[in-house]
């Protein structure tokens, strides 16, 4: 079993000043075996402190990043092919079409996207697509005019192993971290 | 005798050695006359093992140990006078006996061992013997053999004095007076021997010296502590008698040692209730002191100890301390006679190192926080005063490293115990971080935000006075304080000057054009980071806040802004959800619920539909249940009754939001307060955002990606949020413009072109004719990039553009609904001309392959393939126009090069595959039967063989 950390559209100082502190708590380095960041982390410092959650961060930019990094990763990870795009540049916004489209042109098995600061676990055919929402419940432009105009703070860990993967979603409502599990079976 | 130097260390060695010997042979014939029961003998070996001490050969140490092998045989002679006496001989005769030892030293030493004794047989007077023997040691005048004997007179007497209360006390006997006069006396003969200690011994090795003598001081102490153990010792007493005698002792020796010393046990000695009523002599004399001496240490141990009074006395209050301790402190104005007697020391002392002026402060301001805890008037008098005495030291206190530190550590003093957002009351503090060097301010500054990003709540968060703006907003997720008062703000900012200004001085060091772009973005992004702890509650004063931080960024100079800007740009759209927000609420209020909907779009009335009757209904039942409540809820509340005007409408939006919140997830909660809907307009805040983003445009703040993509937020909110057509149209244009002229390489402006479509696709508070402008714009825009298959994805991106989602009926119902947007756009023949320009862009891809042959000009396969998939998407969308004919067409297209032989690359050959196995996946497998039978209709070629 692998586990990845799934997280993004962090805004640090853009649209937030910091991580929630019970979330730093909960990502001290050790247990996680791979960081994927979906983009939108925009300051070093907050790069370099994904850098230290796990041995290795594979990250995608995103509209406000300015460091240099691809706008999409296929990786393979414990035997899934696993897309990273942060999705601003899917048209429509979150569609679930366009996700599956990028996914399907991707050959992936899992795609990671974020830009809609709102978590999302999707399955489409075979495939899952997986939204880690904003680590920070950053300002969300999308979120104009809508009924939840405050994204809530979240990123997810995913656990990989053999054809079963475990999506574990930390999500800070109240003050408080909740975590929910779901499972998924990779098609056979 | 006195200058004379002691023999070396080896000769001493020797002469100790001697010495022992000869006190040891002495010894044992004085035991052997005490067992035979010779009085004469034992008296004559007892003083020739005194003797030994008579030496002026060894230095205070080495004569210590002289002292202590006698001292421990000198117990058996007093036994063995004890004894006698037993057998009737008086301790009158002993006394008497004693005085023919030939030698003044041993004589003494005899005398005060019997004499003790006969003070404690009670044949004595006390009052008369101690008199007796304090005069006689007089007669031994040798600093070392002086000092020793009147340690050995003092310890031995210290049980047998007249105090009051004792045994020894009577009329005849004497009384605390006596004992008194007795400890005087000694202690002041002591502090003269003590003091004459560092003329002897050459003058070579004056600091050694000084070191030994300082071993001794605690000899000289005794007398102190026997003094404050007097049972008899009232404050009176201690006033009147002791006190003026011992600080004209300190005073008068001119011993920088011995005033250092005796202060410093003298304050911690007698109980701080004496030092209470004494405050002002105590205080008096410290600048009478030598200027060797240590004032500051003294000063500080001073107020330190009557700090630890004051708190240990009121936190012991509740548990029978005494209260009055305070009241006490504060009646004598102990605050105000300590600040002026540092001032007076620093004025009298000109030498006086600056750390060690700012050590007192940091003691006074530690006092001041123990005694008037909470009272930041207090601390602004230190902080004033710290200034005042340090002002003229020039800047960094005249380049002294320590008395900068020192500082640092008095400023970080209020930030600790009051938390940063008390703190910010402090007028005197900025001044006061003006005597720093800019780069030490920067490192204070750094601290400073970081207390505020990440500080727990102060522990003396109680103490402090609550904010005077009573709107603080809730602490954000991630920890530290809000800072939501105006003034606050803008002293935050003198706060952390050096971190939002370079130094006022030219020439100094650490400024903006001393640091590398990255280097100066890191200390950025902590302000960037801190704006959004300076908000309040109330959006008026949010904006207001806002306005103050952009003026002071501004001032900062444009290499700064790069960074804080866009910060403060979404700092300003935070606030204008929250605006929005507010206005629907108190709108709400206003209309008793029901409005919500028109109050969203300030400045989009004229949409406006009449509210359904369905609407009206609820609202009314609404109200009806409200009013039940209401009434619950007065019967609750009582006592708050007419706090505040209007009261009954504040109650009504309370309960209207009540109800507005029951079924959405706990969405942040607005206050009461806010009857009346902000002053500030969605059209104010915009304008404010618009110029904010200028500067990042170009020149050398400019950050032209970062701007566009601030514009497009902006233009977004403007449209959905606000509603503002012209506004909304007015960011879109300006980064279209962007765009056009500022991007500065094809990668940023194809994710730029695709942000602006992204944005713009949902936008719906565009008429025609604006829209119209718009889109084009972008679709000439996806013609401006440079490669084909850019072009091709950015058209069938651009192909949503006429392709808006339905209104979403259910928020509309609930919320802000469709108020002053138009319809969505849902024009099936532009998409399609679209998606047919992008397949032309392919088309045109094709002819250049048939020019060129190239591999990499073979990609257009992948190009019809995007065309393709953004075909079926508008296929499933059900996009009027599009049909199993056009698909097909494409289809057959790009199958009829594949069979002529066109070899794709790698990347649009599996693109191509990828989209022909989607089509049979569809067709066999799709996920309802329509979608079957739609994708049945068309005829794929069959999958290439080579993938």
């Amino acid at each position: 079993m692998v586990l990845v950390l799934c997280i993004g559209d962090l805004h640090i100082p853009h649209r937030a000043p910091d991580l929630p502190a019970k979330f730093k708590e909960l990502l001290k380095p050790g247990k996680i075996h791979s960081t994927i960041c979906v983009g939108n982390v925009c300051s070093k410092v907050f790069l370099d402190y994904l850098r230290t959650i796990s041995g290795e961060l594979h990250v995608v930019s995103g509209d406000f990043d300015e460091f240099a990094a691809p706008e999409q990763l296929v990786l393979d990870i414990a035997g899934f092919r696993v897309g990273v795009c942060h999705g601003h540049q899917i048209v429509p916004w979150g569609d679930a079409e366009a996700i599956s489209l990028l996914q399907r042109q991707m050959g992936a098995d899992i795609l990671v996207t974020g830009n809609t600061h709102k978590f999302e676990a999707r399955k489409a055919g075979s495939c899952l697509a997986l939204n880690p929402g904003s680590a920070t419940g950053a300002f969300s432009v999308a979120a104009a005019g809508t009924q939840q105009p405050v994204p809530t703070p979240s990123f997810v860990l995913m656990d990989l192993d053999g054809q079963k993967v475990t999506v574990y979603v930390y999500q800070l409502v109240d003050g408080e971290v909740r975590v929910e599990k779901i499972d998924y079976n990779k098609a056979a | 005798m006195d200058s004379a130097a002691f023999p070396s260390a080896d000769e001493q060695q020797r002469i100790l050695q001697e010495a022992s010997t000869a006190i040891k042979r002495n010894a044992f014939h004085m035991r052997k006359a005490i067992e035979d029961d010779n009085m004469r003998d034992s008296l004559k070996h007892a003083a020739a093992m005194l003797g030994e001490l008579r030496t002026s050969q060894l230095q205070p140490q080495k004569y210590y140990e002289l002292y202590m092998l006698a001292f421990d045989q000198l117990s058996y002679l007093e036994s063995f006078f004890a004894d006698e006496r037993g057998k009737g001989r008086a301790y009158a005769e002993l006394y008497e006996l004693v005085q023919h030892a030939g030698n003044v030293l041993p004589r003494l030493y005899l005398m005060v061992a019997v004499g003790c004794l006969y003070i404690k047989s009670h044949e004595a007077s006390p009052r008369d013997v101690l008199k007796d023997l304090v005069e006689m040691c007089k007669g031994v005048q040798h600093p070392t053999r002086g000092l020793f004997l009147r340690a050995y007179l003092c310890q031995r007497a210290k049980g047998l004095l007249p105090d009051t209360g004792s045994e020894f006390e009577g009329p005849a006997a004497g009384s605390i007076h006596d004992a008194l006069d007795f400890l005087m006396t000694n202690f002041i003969e002591m502090n003269k021997l003590w003091v004459r200690l560092q003329h002897q011994g050459s003058a070579r090795d004056k600091e050694k010296r000084e070191r030994e003598r300082q071993q001794l001081q605690d000899l000289v102490g005794k007398n102190l502590t026997y003094l404050s153990q007097l049972d008899g010792l009232s404050f009176e007493l201690y006033r009147d008698q002791v006190l003026p005698r011992v600080l004209d002792q300190i005073t008068s020796c001119k011993d920088d040692l011995a005033q250092l010393y005796l202060m410093q046990a003298l304050i911690q000695g007698f109980p701080d209730r004496f030092h209470l009523g004494t405050l002002e002599s105590l205080l008096g004399v410290l600048p009478q002191l030598q200027p060797g001496v240590k004032v500051h240490s003294v000063m500080a141990a001073l107020m330190d100890r009557l700090a630890r009074y004051a708190s240990s006395a009121s936190a012991s209050a509740a548990g029978g301390g005494d209260p009055r301790v305070l009241e006490e402190l504060a009646a004598i104005d102990a605050f105000t006679k300590f600040k002026a007697a540092i001032a007076q020391i620093i004025a009298s002392q000109p030498n006086l190192p600056a750390a060690d002026a700012v050590e007192m402060y940091v003691a006074l301001l530690s006092y001041a926080g123990s005694v008037h805890p909470g009272q930041l008037a207090y601390v602004d008098e230190v902080l004033a005063a710290a200034h005042a005495a340090l002002g003229d030291r020039g800047p960094g206190l005249g380049g002294d490293a320590r008395a900068e530190r020192q500082l640092v550590a008095l400023l970080g003093v209020p930030l600790t115990k009051y938390g940063v957002d008390v703190a910010l009351g402090l007028k005197e503090y900025p001044p006061l971080t003006r005597l720093l060097r800019y780069p030490t301010h920067k490192e204070l500054a750094v601290k400073i935000v970081q207390r505020v990003l990440e500080a727990p709540p102060p522990a003396a968060a109680g103490a402090a006075p609550p904010s005077p703006a009573g709107a603080a907003a809730a602490p954000p997720v991630s920890g530290g304080c809000v800072i939501s008062d105006v003034d606050k703000v803008k002293m935050l900012f003198r706060f952390i000057s050096p971190l939002v200004a370079d130094p006022d001085v030219p020439g100094e060091a650490g400024g903006a054009a001393d640091l590398d772009d990255e280097d100066l973005d890191e200390e950025q992004v902590l302000v960037a980071r801190l704006l959004h702890h300076l908000r309040a509650e109330d959006p008026d004063t949010h904006f207001t806040i806002l306005s103050v931080a952009h003026d002071q960024l501004l001032a900062g100079g444009p290499r700064r802004l790069r960074t804080t800007l866009p910060s403060l740009v979404f700092c300003g759209l935070a606030l204008h959800r929250r605006l929005v927000a507010a206005r629907a609420a108190a709108a709400a209020a206003a209309g008793g619920g029901g409005g919500s909907a028109a109050a969203a779009a300030p400045a989009a009335g004229a949409g406006k539909k009449a509210e359904s009757k369905k609407e009206a209904a609820a609202a009314k039942k609404k109200k009806e249940e409200e009013d039940k409540e209401e009434e619950e809820a007065k019967k609750e509340e009582g006592g708050e009754e007419g706090k505040e005007d209007g009261k009954a409408e504040s109650k009504e939006e309370e309960k209207a939001e009540e109800k507005e919140e029951v079924p959405a997830p706990p969405a942040p909660k607005e206050p009461a307060a806010l009857v009346t809907p902000p002053k500030l307009t969605s059209e104010q805040l915009l304008q404010f955002l618009l110029a904010a983003i200028g500067p990042l445009y170009g020149g050398p703040a400019g950050q032209p990606v970062t701007a566009l993509r601030l514009l497009l937020a902006a233009g977004y909110v403007a449209s959905e949020e606000a509603r503002l057509e012209l506004l909304a149209y007015t960011f879109f244009e300006e980064a279209i413009a962007l765009y056009d002229e500022a991007l500065p390489d094809q990668r940023s402006r194809a994710t730029g072109l695709f942000d602006i479509i992204g944005s713009l696709q949902r936008c719906r508070v565009f008429g025609p004719e604006h829209r119209d402008a718009l889109t084009s714009a972008a679709t000439a825009g996806c013609m401006r990039l440079v490669a084909r298959r850019e072009q091709c994805r950015a058209l069938c991106a651009a192909a949503w553009l006429w392709w808006q989602a339905e209104a979403d009926k259910a928020a509309a119902a609930e919320g802000a609904g469709d108020a002053g947007l138009q319809p969505p756009v849902r024009d099936g023949a532009k998409v399609l001309a679209t998606l047919q320009r992008a397949a032309k862009v392919a088309g045109q891809g094709k002819a250049q392959w048939g020019a060129t042959g190239r591999l990499r000009d073979a990609a257009y396969i992948g190009a019809y393939a995007e065309v393709i998939d953004a075909m079926l998407r508008m296929w499933d969308a059900e996009v009027p126009g599009i049909d199993a004919g056009k698909v097909q067409a494409l289809l057959d297209a790009v199958q009829a090069d594949i069979a002529a032989g066109v070899a794709p690359d790698a990347h649009s050959a599996r693109r191509w595959a990828s989209t022909l196995a989607f089509i049979a996946s569809q067709a066999a497998a799709g996920a309802t039967p329509a979608v079957k039978e739609r994708y049945g209709k068309l005829k794929p070629p069959p999958a290439p063989a080579a993938a």
